[in-house]
């Protein structure tokens, strides 16, 4: 087998595997400087790409949480300078309106640096506290805790007392004294990263009908909303309501 | 060696299981448990076979009468009973180790303080953390400066809820003090996680040695059919400007237990907390109660979390400091004043959850 070197080679990959042939025409554009997300041009049209959402751990948490009931969510999380708080910032709210299948309607929060820790009411009633941080080294991999909370039970990321995120794969080398981590996780996808693959796995299963994205943009418009109020309530310290009006 | 002069010392009112922390004082260099008093309704669910041979009162009068060779007590009762203990220890002349929050009214702990100063007694809040091999490595790298400049803190003290086996945690009014409601909607009332761990609201200003400036907190549902709250979410920043995150809640679930023991356990783990310290050139992340075995076993099978073996525990870090404070006079790490700022932080964010709005911090006396 061919290992995978492009995000591309991957979508390939996948597609071969289900033996299903591309409608439309499609291309991946990796996020950019200054950009919040990858996008996906889809038969002409642009939209942004949700990856993260592919990440198995993820898409399985999605699965679990509305048999929970939840009441709060937790999410922790440390990535790499470059990757850029803001970035980290839309990506893990993404994630909580999309496990929680609610939207965000009020924030307030407070920012120091790379760092912001803040509280996000839903419509429904559920509390989220995000607790964020973009100063890990560049190439580190990202940290943290995704936790939802509920009425009837409880899922999370993590095992209970495990700290860093584990890999399936190490290897201890008489030259040095810390292991080196794989983490491959899909064999026809085998030599991309973990996210490279969430990321072809995305596109794959959008080109075969099983994710619809027609709302993409909308949904990147109510994230960035979310965002403008976070910066208001980080410089103004007050609670601000997603459409716009100040309530501190 | 070293010889001591023991202190005498009495349990007083074991109303939580927390209080067998301390009754290998019977085995103590250090101490002399002279008694304790135990109100009957709780005598099966505080492990008394572990203080075998000690007389037992019902209630704490009786037992300061009948022995005033006691020179200090352990106090482990329902925190609505603190401020009346307090006086009844001091005016006696008797010192106290605080294993709970004194008080969560501001009003009572400033009389607290004002009898303090009155009687010249001595007061030790407990506050094991401050004493964890843990928490001093991660002052240290701080300190150091391994991870730069600190911009962010934050910290989680999750637990199981005690109420099944400690029914008074659950009514506002002995947990808290008062029948206060969380929020103007009605439904809870105070007395719930954020009355119950304070330790991290204490670790935030140790570690960052550092005062909280301002606080915005929130609750959240219920997961649970009680009258206190659940979860507490906290966010804030330092007088230094460093912004913090912290998580009391009881977001770790239970089966209901009339005396704590194996098979509590839902989620694995009665009780953790981590802390993630993030600086401009590093990051810190770190469990405060460190080592742990996980095993499966009587009476569920359920797979559980316990902490292994301590190598000296905190509390008994903490029982040196507090002997050294009494016999030698030297400073306890927290002395009543500071532990009253830590508590004006949780008033802060009980008012702050009321209000919705963020609260500055004023703990001036």
């Amino acid at each position: 087998m061919t290992p995978c070197q492009t995000v591309e080679d991957g979508v390939r990959a996948a597609l071969r595997v289900y033996e299903h042939t591309p409608t439309v025409d499609w291309k991946f554009v990796p996020a950019g400087s200054g950009e919040y997300t990858d996008r996906l041009i889809l038969g002409g049209e642009e939209y942004p790409l949700f990856w993260w959402r592919e990440n198995p751990q993820i898409r399985s948490l999605y699965a679990l949480a509305p048999a929970r009931h939840p009441v709060s969510m937790k999410l922790n999380r440390v990535c790499e300078k470059n990757y850029g708080l803001d970035c980290l910032i839309l990506k893990e709210i993404d994630i909580a309106t999309y496990l929680l299948r609610d939207e965000i309607v009020r924030v307030y929060g407070f920012r120091n640096g790379n760092s912001a820790n803040f509280i996000a009411d839903f419509a429904s009633g559920i509390v989220a506290q995000f607790e964020l941080a973009a100063t890990l080294c560049p190439g580190s991999e990202e940290q943290g805790r995704h936790s939802v909370w509920g009425r009837d039970g409880m899922a999370s990321d993590r095992v209970v007392s495990q700290k860093v995120a584990a890999s399936p794969v190490y290897l201890f080398t008489s030259d040095k004294t810390e292991p080196t981590t794989y983490n491959d996780e899909f064999i026809y996808m085998y030599g991309l990263s973990k996210s490279d693959v969430s990321r072809a796995t995305m596109i794959a299963r959008i080109l075969m009908g099983q994710i619809d994205v027609s709302d993409w943009n909308e949904r990147e418009r109510s994230h960035f909303r979310v965002l403008d109020a976070l910066r208001r309530s980080f410089a103004e310290g007050v609670e601000v309501k997603i459409d716009g009006e100040e309530e501190s | 060696m070293e010889r001591f002069d023991k202190i005498k010392v009495a349990f007083l009112s074991c109303t939580h299981g927390h209080a067998r922390g301390y009754y290998w004082y019977t085995e103590s260099d250090r101490f002399e448990v002279v008694a304790a008093s135990v109100p009957t309704e709780y005598r099966d669910r505080v492990f008394l076979e572990r203080l075998s041979g000690v007389e037992l009162y019902e209630d704490d009068e009786t037992m300061l009468d009948a022995h005033p060779e006691i020179e200090a007590v352990v106090m482990a009762s329902e925190n609505f009973r603190h401020p009346a203990q307090f006086r009844m220890c001091f005016e006696r002349g008797i010192h106290v180790l605080s294993m709970k929050v004194p008080t969560l009214q501001l009003d009572e702990y400033r009389e607290i303080l004002d009898l303090q100063k009155k009687y010249r007694t001595k007061c030790f809040i407990e506050l094991e953390m401050r004493r964890s091999a843990e928490v001093m490595r991660l002052k240290s790298l701080i300190d150091e400066g391994k991870i730069g400049r600190v911009q962010s803190f934050s910290a989680s003290n999750l637990s199981h809820n005690p109420v099944w086996w400690l029914p008074w945690h659950g009514d506002p009014l002995q947990s808290y003090g008062r029948r206060t409601l969380l929020t103007p909607d009605g439904k809870l009332y105070r007395g719930g996680a954020l009355t119950d761990h304070p330790h991290i609201f204490d670790a935030v200003r140790y570690l960052l040695s550092d005062e909280i400036e301002e606080v915005y907190a929130e609750s959240a549902p219920n997961m649970r059919d009680l009258e206190v709250e659940d979860f507490a979410f906290v966010i804030g920043r330092m007088k230094s400007g460093v912004v913090f995150s912290l998580d009391p809640s009881y977001s770790r679930t239970e089966n209901p237990a009339r005396v704590i023991g194996p098979g509590w356990e839902q989620y694995p783990k009665r009780v953790e907390v981590n802390m993630h310290v993030f600086g401009d050139k590093g990051y810190i992340l770190g469990d405060v109660f460190g080592h742990w075995v996980h095993h499966t076993g009587l009476p569920t099978h359920s797979y559980t979390s316990a902490r292994s073996e301590d190598r000296g525990s905190p509390r008994e870090k903490v029982s040196e400091a507090f002997y050294d404070y009494i016999r030698k006079n030297v400073p306890p790490p927290v002395t009543l004043e500071g532990h009253y700022k830590t508590m004006c932080v949780v008033d802060a964010c009980y008012r702050s959850i009321y209000e919705h709005k963020p609260v500055k911090i004023d703990a001036s006396l």
